[in-house]
């Protein structure tokens, strides 16, 4: 009696064929975006104002933690609307830690990722079961209970309504990470370094695994998939890469306060990965430029700018609701021997 | 089929609310063997499938699988010990391509954590590999490998029936599981069906199928059971079954299954009376 493990009735795939699936079929699209975009952020800074150059510092920041987002989001489809309060543990970590023990800025990167993930997985694990709506209006809660905690003021470490001053800045070889364009650089290879973790993830195991709970928890758990294990995953991981933007955000604003933390401000997250295409990298990455520079743009138009935006917006679920660059499935025709 | 039984459902028992969904349950399915679980809609069947794949935990009782007690564990857990499923309403993942919905069933199988994916390593790259071909090799069993780059959603009735069933071997399972399998489907394609049963079983899996579907049943079993309420009123072969008066009983009256009535009665013709066929005439 064999124990099922052979369905040898067909000629064995060769394992070319199975290596050309590990990508996806969106891989020449999504390169092109990444070439193109490499090359304006590589251009940019020899041609834009300190201005300009500023809006995209924070243009990357949005990007690192929309793109954390979209790993809870987007792979996973947990509707997670707190997402703040992750990115708040991480610079409230920091700007602690560097104010009484002065531990260095790269350190505190990693601690405060490490302690927004453990957080992540901590806070997260009673809420895990739930579903949908039902855990979106929990992590509101969630990061509500955060910021009101940073206002006041625990055990006199958070600095209450007024926040924290972060003294200290991001040096390298000697160099001190001061001006617009440093920040650029360092928000920006940051940024790249996500990216390459995200797309290898993306295509492994645990990127598919990830996708088959957010079509089907049910399906999912009943195919093999540890469904909380999964969801566990995306939460530490994407708490842990907004717990480490929060570093860089402490060290570029030097004073963090809980104003910056608020429901707004996950609900702007939330809104960067819908209107993106959940799940899709390039669009996330669009939607975390667009919703920063258009209101840079809009400017002149002071006080009518917003409802431009919310029309942007409504505009864009009713005739795009897929987003703006929606994600596409790696396939396997492409690659075989030119293709059909 | 050998004397051994694979799965052994000892006296379960699940309620809901007051109502009782299955009661004392017993049922061996023995290893190599089709066994398929019938009953009029209601019985509890489904219910069953659900206590064994953990879905649900039983209130009393117990299942062992292969020598292992899985009473009340993670669905997941179960598939890792061996058991797959299919859903009477099919549960695809409708937007990823047919190939994904396959290798979803490897996913038990693989071990490659967080590092090892982030590092591409050679074992992941290798892992992933032996996963793919072997998806492949399901998806050809089942004759739908040409629709591997397809979205799930955009496939005919009876090809997600069929990526159902590959998506479940792809787990590598001792026991398959199959809840309707023949629902939806025409004459033709239920008769192809009964051909990769058997070849599936030929290939040393064990297969535990609900159908409603008479003619599958009949076609394919070695063993049929019979509930009713929660009951299993009777357990045979399937001429055995079909001549067991309790089970004529059980679908008298039912108007869902007029189709199933007229197959039973066909194969015990001698043992109904006259009156209980009148009966069923009005019933009908």
């Amino acid at each position: 009696m064999s124990n099922g493990h052979d369905i040898q009735k067909t000629p064995t795939a060769n394992s070319a064929l199975a290596k050309a699936r590990t990508s996806r079929m969106s891989t020449s699209s999504t390169t092109l975006f990444l070439a193109i975009l490499a090359a304006v952020l590589i251009v940019l800074p020899f041609v834009a104002s300190d201005y300009w150059i500023d809006v995209c510092v924070f243009w990357g920041i949005n990007a690192l933690l929309s793109l954390s987002l979209n790993i809870i989001l987007g792979e996973v489809g947990l509707f997670n609307m707190g997402h703040s309060a992750f990115y708040a543990i991480g610079a409230y970590t920091t700007a602690i830690l560097s104010q009484r023990f002065g531990i260095n800025l790269w350190i505190l990167m990693v601690l405060s990722g490490l302690t927004a993930a453990l957080a992540g997985y901590i806070l997260t694990a009673p809420i895990m079961h739930l579903r949908g709506d039902y855990l979106l209006v929990v992590t509101i809660g969630l990061n509500e209970m955060i910021r009101i905690t940073l206002i006041n003021n625990p055990f006199g470490l958070t600095g209450g309504p007024n926040g924290l001053l972060v003294l200290d800045q991001f040096r390298i070889f000697g160099k001190v990470i001061q001006t617009p364009r440093d920040f650029y650089v360092l928000v920006w290879a940051c940024v790249a370094v996500l990216l390459f973790s995200l797309f290898r993830l993306q295509r492994s195991r645990i990127g598919r695994a990830w996708n088959y709970v957010r079509e089907d928890p049910v399906a999912a758990e009943s195919t093999g998939v540890d469904t909380r294990w999964a969801k566990a995953l995306a939460f530490t991981i994407g708490a842990g890469i907004a717990g480490a933007t929060g570093t860089i955000y402490a060290a570029k604003m030097m004073v963090i306060s809980p104003d910056s933390f608020t429901f707004a401000a996950s609900v702007m997250l939330f809104a960067i990965v819908i209107l993106g295409g959940t799940g899709s990298i390039p669009g996330v990455i669009l939607a975390s430029g667009a919703m920063l520079v258009l209101p840079e743009v809009l400017r002149d138009f002071a006080r009518y700018r917003m409802l431009f935006f919310g029309l942007a917006m409504v505009l864009m679920m009713i005739f795009r609701p897929q987003g703006l660059w929606p994600s596409t499935r790696w396939t396997t025709k492409m690659r075989e021997s030119g293709g059909k | 089929m050998t004397g051994k039984a694979l799965l052994r459902i000892d006296n379960i028992s699940k309620n809901f609310g007051g109502l009782k969904a299955v009661a004392d349950f017993t049922l061996d399915v023995m290893e190599g063997s089709i066994t398929s679980l019938i009953g009029p809609n209601g019985a509890g069947k489904t219910t069953v499938f659900n206590l064994v794949t953990g879905i649900y935990s039983p209130d009393t009782g117990q299942v062992v699988f292969d020598g292992k007690n899985i009473t009340g564990i993670q669905p997941h857990a179960v598939v890792e010990a061996g058991i797959a499923r299919t859903f009477q309403t099919l549960r695809l993942f409708e937007n990823l391509t047919c190939f994904e919905n396959v290798v979803s069933g490897q996913h038990c199988r693989c071990r490659s954590g967080v590092i090892a994916c982030l590092l591409n390593t050679k074992s992941r790259r290798e892992e992933d590999a032996r996963a793919f071909n072997f998806a492949e090799e399901c998806m050809r069993l089942m004759g739908i490998w040409e629709f591997r780059d397809e979205l799930a959603k955009n496939l005919s009735y009876g090809d997600r029936r069929r990526l159902e069933i590959a998506r479940a071997l792809a787990s590598r399972p001792k026991l398959l599981i199959l809840d309707e399998p023949a629902g939806g489907l025409n004459e033709n394609e239920s008769d192809e069906l009964m051909d990769k049963i058997r070849q599936i079983r030929d290939s040393g899996i064990t297969v535990f199928l609900i159908e409603h579907d008479m003619h599958v049943v009949m076609g394919i079993s070695d063993v049929v059971a019979v509930m009713e309420y929660g009951r299993k009123i009777a357990e045979g072969t399937p001429e055995e079954v079909q001549r067991n008066p309790d089970v004529i009983e059980a679908y008298l009256g039912s108007e869902e299954d007029e189709e199933l009535l007229a197959t039973l009665k066909e194969g015990a013709m001698e043992e109904v009376t006259q009156e209980a066929a009148q009966e069923a005439g009005e019933a009908v």
